[in-house]
């Protein structure tokens, strides 16, 4: 958009004031409310749910948020297994998903030639594309036995006297979870970084280009502290689709509420144990300590996504809008 | 990522003074060289992790699917638990129902939301609704379910396909506002300066001149809107529960493909994970082939503003 | 689907509608398949139920959609028989069953959000009283949670004590072949490989039973556990609904888990003897099932509310870990949903009747003889908007 060009509703503020008609304030009115229906979805989701949730926060307190016992038989209910299978899996898959999705974004936008950073930009994005009951589907027949006899047994042979790596490895637990959650992040992670590594100016890789740097010290000391925040959003961005992540975490954690280092212990997460146990939970107080955790679950999201966004924003806005598409 | 890695010296704003930019070239070129070279392939290397998975999938789900894959599978009713043969019929008649009802519900909602972003609010109102937009873009979906199974299926009395509709409703906005709000915001503004010029008024600009210049754009949105929604499980367990028997009731529980693949997924009956993984090929063909049409609309057209 | 097994569906239906009651229960393979091998009369076939006439209050072209959630155990024979039901009986009835675990039945139920809730365990005094409406617990059938394992190369029988069980739910027995197993099986070599113990992950009533059973034997798990629809695990991993912990324990070698006993039979996979209190290893059989309820039955409470684990030394042939499936129905329903309980009835009443005689297809046993006379006076005390449904 040029200089000498009306910023968009500009023209129609000020038309509006100076020759009002009947069908303007219709549409008017239709956009606001569509505007409006959207913060109304917002808070009558975090009424809804936080009403429900009420009974349960009376009941447990806030040692919901650190008692490990989840006993419904006994109503005691404590989040912290869900809390800790939510967060070890979400930074796990977030640290391996930032490596792996800034490489991808730094490889297109930095090395990649045309014909092979379009059709692999793509593919990256594709990612995103494939519904989440599918990874489930292949976590469970083709990932888990997988991961079972090639990656947990040696790793138990040889390092099982880590707690990491103690116990029975049986492919169903944290790091298949790991896993599958590294792959659904790293679209995200990837798709942002690369808008955001392609927002830096030129000028930056020139200089370090006329200085002698080879490519990557470019990329490190001209491309890469430039574009620092944008990165960071990216990864919370990908963070909080971990951590709301739901149908395929469910289907290879293995759904027991320990906290346990070892990668191969079965786990539970704050989305999973909702997917599971909503439907049957028995008495008031169990299904509202269940929404107490939907509740959690929204809050710690809506902060992450707060900060991704503006985070992300300052880099770029249109950078959101692909966090949004991939 | 460290700035004070072995190779360099700092980064460009940390090299001052005259001497200082030859410094850090002079320094261990051989080692220098090394480093990027290791790092250029480092890079390469996590492309290649990245496209992996979706290979791995898109192969499994292929190999997997396709032996499983015949119009019985569409067309007849589940057999019961453990015997062999029966389809999804009810999931596929479901999916489509309830995708429908949520982009209808859904759309016009986010088209207009979009519209008011872009057209008319001023710069803060249009940064809080894009802000409230993309919060919740990012609710987590199961959230979503919780709402709607207190929003609809508690007052009703019992699980149905709107509460289904409806939780997919809430997803779709987000997406489709969005897209609305970059499309509308790629028409030039001369185009509206000149309805204005013949004297049309604003909204009457917008609907007769802004939104079919966008229509393209907005409507491959709302495809890719359809696509995620299609694969949607999390937010239908409590709301849309499941069903059997084909059902085209709004007030009845109702099935759909992503349920009907988790259930036969979790199952232990091999005739269940072979129509899974045939359920799955649809669903991925199907959501692949929306993503695709929409990716490279929608490229040609951010790419076109860049 | 194949036009094939729907035929094969038909003969055995017709099989079954003309009198001959049940084939004998192949104990490995698929009922479709044992449909046209005839034969013998299963202990279980003792009535012969298709003699009962239907009530056949609804019509050949009445259109009604009952929805029904809860046990898992039950979903097997539940959906054969619902099936046969709208191809037989009434075409226009479809009876949606949701296999989501007895607690979700039991939820559901309460919530007033499913028509009919199923559960593996009675509705206790809170519960009824919570729902605030008087409510009906129809027994339906009767089932064995067995012992299913995965130990490949193996092809013995494992024999269980409720201790070892105990044992190995409590995290203390972690190989098949510790000292406790080994006690159990004299004579057997059992392998030298980590137990992965595979348990609910959702409310359940197979849980219940199997966990009543622990709690009744076992002083160990009383005090650590405790009986419920979901516990409070020390180990293992938890699979949803009795499918998915067949899954778990199909897919894991090493793995051992509590199932109905149709899952694991379907699934090929091998089931434990569990040691009765007569001192006896008992298999998970049709019959050993049938003398666990044969042992209850008698003792039966007028309200319907019973288990059947843990029969006593007298019934020296009874499976230990036995359990039941109820219906849960509202005694009275609103006048606006008369046609779909109108046809729920029906289908009920058929299925406390004829549909019994698919049940040692799917490796369940019958209702008990005994039962099936206070089962009838009960669903005849339905109503609807105060209306009697059935005469």
């Amino acid at each position: 958009m040029t200089a000498a060009e009306f910023e968009p509703g500009q023209v129609q503020r000020v038309l509006a004031r100076h020759r009002p008609r009947r069908g303007e304030p219709i549409f008017r009115g239709l956009v606001v409310l569509a505007s409006l229906t959207v913060l109304l979805v917002i808070a009558g989701l975090i009424l809804v749910i936080a009403s429900q949730s009420i009974e349960g926060i009376r009941h447990n307190g806030v040692a919901f948020l650190w008692g490990t016992t989840w006993d419904p038989v006994h109503s005691i209910f404590g989040a912290l297994p869900f809390i800790y299978g939510t967060l070890l899996t979400s930074f796990t898959a977030l640290v391996l998903a930032m490596l792996i999705g800034v490489g991808v974004a730094l490889f297109l936008v930095e090395m990649a030639p045309p014909w092979l950073a379009g059709p692999l930009g793509f593919m990256t994005e594709m990612l995103a594309a494939i519904p989440s009951v599918v990874y489930g589907l292949w976590g469970i027949f083709v990932l888990a036995p997988w991961l079972r006899d090639f990656v947990e047994m040696p790793l138990h042979d040889t390092l099982g006297w880590l707690p990491f790596f103690s116990g029975n490895p049986i492919g169903i637990g944290n790091f298949a979870a790991v896993v599958v959650l590294t792959i659904m992040i790293l679209p995200t992670v990837a798709a942002v970084s690369r808008d955001v590594i392609r927002a830096v100016p030129l000028a930056q890789r020139e200089a370090a280009l006329a200085l002698g740097a080879t490519r990557w010290e470019t990329i490190r000391i001209g491309v890469l502290p430039y574009a620092r925040s944008g990165i960071l959003g990216a990864g919370i961005l990908g963070l909080a689709r971990g951590v709301g992540e739901t149908m395929a975490v469910t289907m290879v954690i293995g759904n027991a509420p320990t906290i346990s280092l070892s990668f191969f212990s079965q786990g539970y997460t704050m989305a999973s144990v909702i997917a599971n146990e909503f439907t049957e939970a028995t008495t008031d107080l169990y299904r509202s300590s269940l929404i107490e955790i939907g509740l959690l679950l929204l809050v710690v999201t809506l902060l992450i996504n707060a900060a991704a966004r503006l985070l992300v924003w300052r880099a770029s806005y249109s950078a959101g809008s692909r966090s949004l598409l991939a | 990522m460290s700035t004070g890695g072995t190779a360099g010296g700092g980064t460009l704003a940390g090299t001052t003074g005259p001497g200082a930019p030859l410094r850090v070239v002079g320094r261990n070129m051989g080692r220098r060289h090394a480093t990027d070279r290791v790092m250029r392939v480092l890079l390469g290397l996590a492309a290649v992790l990245a496209v992996i998975p979706l290979l791995l999938v898109v192969v499994f789900v292929l190999a997997q699917g396709l032996p499983a894959l015949n119009l019985a599978l569409l067309t007849h009713s589940p057999e019961p638990a453990g015997f062999p043969g029966g389809g999804v019929a009810p999931a596929v008649v479901g999916t489509l129902i309830m995708v429908g009802l949520g982009t209808l519900l859904g759309t016009p909602i986010a088209v207009l939301a979009g519209i008011y972003i872009r057209e008319y609010a001023g710069g803060r109102g249009a940064t809080l609704i894009r802000f409230l937009v993309d919060v919740l873009a990012g609710i987590p979906t199961i959230a979503i379910g919780l709402f709607a199974y207190g929003l609809v299926v508690v007052p009703m009395g019992s699980f149905s396909a709107l509460a289904g509709g409806v939780a997919l409703a809430v997803i779709i906005i987000p997406i489709v506002a969005r897209v609305t709000d970059e499309m509308l915001g790629l028409v030039p503004g001369s185009v509206r300066e000149a309805a204005y010029a013949l004297g049309i008024p604003p909204w009457k600009t917008i609907v007769r001149v802004v939104l079919p210049a966008a229509a393209t754009g907005i409507v491959t949105g709302i495809l890719l809107g359809v696509a995620r929604i299609a694969g949607e499980t999390a937010p239908l367990i409590f709301t849309a529960l499941g069903n059997d028997r084909v059902s085209t009731s709004l007030s009845d529980p109702m099935d759909a493909l992503p349920l009907r693949i988790w259930v036969y997924a979790t199952g232990p009956y091999d005739s269940w994970h072979q129509q899974a993984w045939a359920a799955s090929l649809v669903l991925v063909l199907m959501v692949l082939l929306f993503s695709i049409l929409t990716r490279l609309v929608l490229r040609r057209r951010l790419a076109a503003r860049a | 689907m194949t036009i094939h097994s729907r035929a094969r569906w038909g003969a055995l239906a017709l099989v079954a509608a003309l009198g001959f009651g049940a084939c004998s229960a192949s104990a490995t393979q698929a009922p479709a398949a044992t449909a046209g091998a005839g034969g013998a009369q299963a202990s279980s076939a003792a009535v012969d139920y298709s003699s009962v006439t239907p009530s056949t209050t609804i019509g050949k072209n009445d259109k009604a959609q009952v929805t029904g959630a809860g046990s898992t155990a039950i979903y097997p024979w539940l959906s054969a028989v619902a099936q046969i039901y709208q191809q037989q009986v009434a075409p226009g009835v479809a009876v949606n069953y949701q296999a989501i675990g007895s607690g979700g039945g039991i939820a559901q139920f309460q919530a007033k959000t499913v028509d009919f809730g199923a559960s593996d365990i009675y509705l206790n005094d809170q519960q009824m009283q919570q729902i605030g409406v008087p409510v009906l617990n129809i027994p339906m059938i009767h089932w064995a949670a067995a012992m299913t394992y995965n130990l490949p190369n193996f092809t013995g029988e494992v024999r269980f004590s409720p201790d070892t069980i105990a044992g190995i739910y409590l995290g203390k027995i972690t190989n098949w072949d510790d000292p406790a197993l080994a006690a159990d099986n004299p004579g057997v070599k059992l392998p030298n490989l980590a137990i992965t113990v595979a348990h609910r992950s959702d409310g359940s009533g197979t849980t219940m039973n199997f966990t009543s059973f622990l709690t009744d034997t076992s002083a160990a798990w009383k005090s650590q556990v405790g009986a419920g629809l979901s516990v409070n695990w020390p180990v293992g991993a938890g699979g949803k609904g009795s499918a998915g912990v067949t899954a778990i324990v199909k897919q894991t070698p090493g793995a051992i888990g509590y199932v109905e006993l149709s899952y694991a039979l379907q699934n090929n996979l091998p089931v434990g003897l569990v040691k009765n209190a007569a001192g006896n290893f008992v298999k998970p059989t049709l019959a050993s099932t049938t003398d666990a309820v044969a042992a209850a039955v008698p003792n039966a409470p007028a309200d319907l509310r019973f288990l059947i684990v843990n029969p006593p030394a007298s019934y020296p042939n009874a499976y230990p870990i036995g359990a039941s499936t109820w219906v849960l129905l509202y005694k009275d329903y609103p006048a606006s949903k008369a046609t779909e309980v109108k046809a729920m009835i029906d289908f009920l009443w058929w299925a406390i009747h004829n549909g019994q005689n698919y049940a040692a297809q799917v490796d369940y046993s019958a209702m008990a003889p005994a039962l099936v006379a206070k089962v009838e006076t009960a669903l005849k005390s339905v109503t609807v908007g105060g209306q009697p449904v059935l005469p």
